[in-house]
């Protein structure tokens, strides 16, 4: 075996061991997020895996309990069906005050049409974040100064926020990869549950 | 909110105000009629068309091949192949012309009835990114319907907002958000309603 060669296989070596310290380090960092969001609003953190890698995949990574009194499920899938792949994270609390049903989303561009636009009267925040609703009451009454604050410290600029009988759930495309990501929607759900609660 | 909405969103999906009011009475108008009636036309003429042609192409051009002064058994063996692929194939597009006609004729006399069938709910919407070169996918859902459409047409489109969908069979006809009044009344009496009819529920301290 001549020299070239042996350098070829190191150089294939320290590239598939790059790439597979790689994928272990991102995996760890949002594991490291996941425990230490658990750890510091005292919610119990757990994994769950549906399928083997031959087929369909749905992973997901759920933190559950309860902050200050408020019931919290923060449920973060990674799911694959034939050639398509879907991230998506959702967090739920409940609806103790019966806010009607209403649909909100906050968006980071403007949209197209202006029929379901939204504006809060927050300069700051209608700068930045753009709201569709059919029901702008719902929207007055639950994007509070506290939740605007919240939606803009988040690094994710698109949500939806859906109330539907019992529930309240914030969700957004993705699932978080570091502490930012998790714990800021995780604090908007918060607020947003505050206000819901007035 | 205005009607320039309204016509902005009938361009992207095909359909008129006028349409849209006979919609909401329930009934279909007559441009959408015909235009229904229309559709699957072409794709039966031209399946019909295909099939003569493999028909008579097999058998004339069988005849030809063979010619008409002591053919060996080679020639009218493949004379025989070539008849016979072309009669298959032909009475293959027939079959499927006849059906397509079948169903023309089927979906026509619903249509007849001028009945529109009406989705309403909350509005879903779904983007399917292509991969390998594949085209975006735009969707929406409203009820147990869903559509295709054009990316612009789904911009428009605000996701979780009720809608009021018109079909008829698996084709939309129009569409339209709830709380829009034609009539145009103010706001939250329009969202009170909303309330109201939508979900079933008392309008909560939100509306007073």
């Amino acid at each position: 075996m001549g020299v070239m060669e042996l350098l070829q296989i190191v150089a294939v070596v320290l590239v598939i061991g790059g790439i597979v310290a790689g994928v272990v380090m991102l995996s760890k960092k949002e594991g490291a997020a996941y425990d230490a969001v658990a750890r510091k609003y005292g919610l119990a953190f757990s994994k769950e895996k549906q399928g083997t890698g031959l087929g369909n995949v749905r992973q997901s990574s759920l933190l559950q309990g309860a902050v200050e009194g408020v019931p919290v499920k923060l449920v973060a899938t990674y799911e694959t069906r034939g050639r398509m792949r879907m991230r998506g994270t959702w967090i739920a609390t409940d609806n103790p005050t019966r806010v009607p049903p209403c649909a909100i989303n906050v968006l980071g561009v403007a949209p197209k049409s202006d029929l379901h636009l939204v504006r809060t009267g927050d300069a700051a925040f209608d700068a930045s974040r753009w709201i569709t609703s059919d029901t702008p009451t719902a929207v007055r009454f639950l994007l509070t100064d506290e939740v605007r604050a919240r939606l803009l410290a988040c690094p994710q600029t698109e949500f939806k926020i859906v109330v539907d009988g019992g529930t309240l759930v914030l969700s957004f495309g993705g699932t978080p990869s570091s502490l930012a990501e998790l714990q800021a929607p995780l604090d908007a759900l918060l607020a947003l549950a505050k206000a819901a609660r007035k | 909110m205005s009607a320039d909405h309204l016509e902005q969103l009938g361009r992207a999906h095909g359909f008129s105000v006028d349409e849209l009011r006979s919609n909401l009475q329930g009934v279909l108008h007559p441009a959408q009629l015909a235009r229904l009636r229309r559709r699957g036309r072409i794709a039966a003429i031209v399946l019909a068309v295909l099939g003569l042609a493999c028909l008579v192409g097999g058998i004339l051009g069988a005849d030809e091949y063979q010619g008409s002064y002591m053919p060996s058994e080679t020639t009218i063996r493949e004379a025989t192949q070539i008849r016979w692929a072309g009669v298959t194939l032909g009475g293959f597009f027939l079959l499927c012309a006849g059906i397509s006609v079948y169903r023309r004729r089927k979906r026509n006399a619903r249509y007849a009835l001028g009945q529109v069938e009406v989705e309403q709910g909350p509005l879903h919407k779904i983007h399917v990114q292509g991969r390998g070169g594949a085209q975006d996918r735009y969707r929406f859902r409203v009820g147990g319907r869903a559509f295709d459409t054009l990316e612009a047409g789904w911009e428009l489109l605000t996701e979780g907002a009720i809608y009021r969908m018109h079909c008829a069979g698996d084709e939309l006809l129009s569409l339209i958000p709830v709380p829009y009044d034609l009539a145009g009344r103010d706001q939250l009496a329009r969202e009170q309603e909303h309330f109201e009819r939508t979900r079933h529920i008392k309008p909560s301290r939100l509306v007073q």
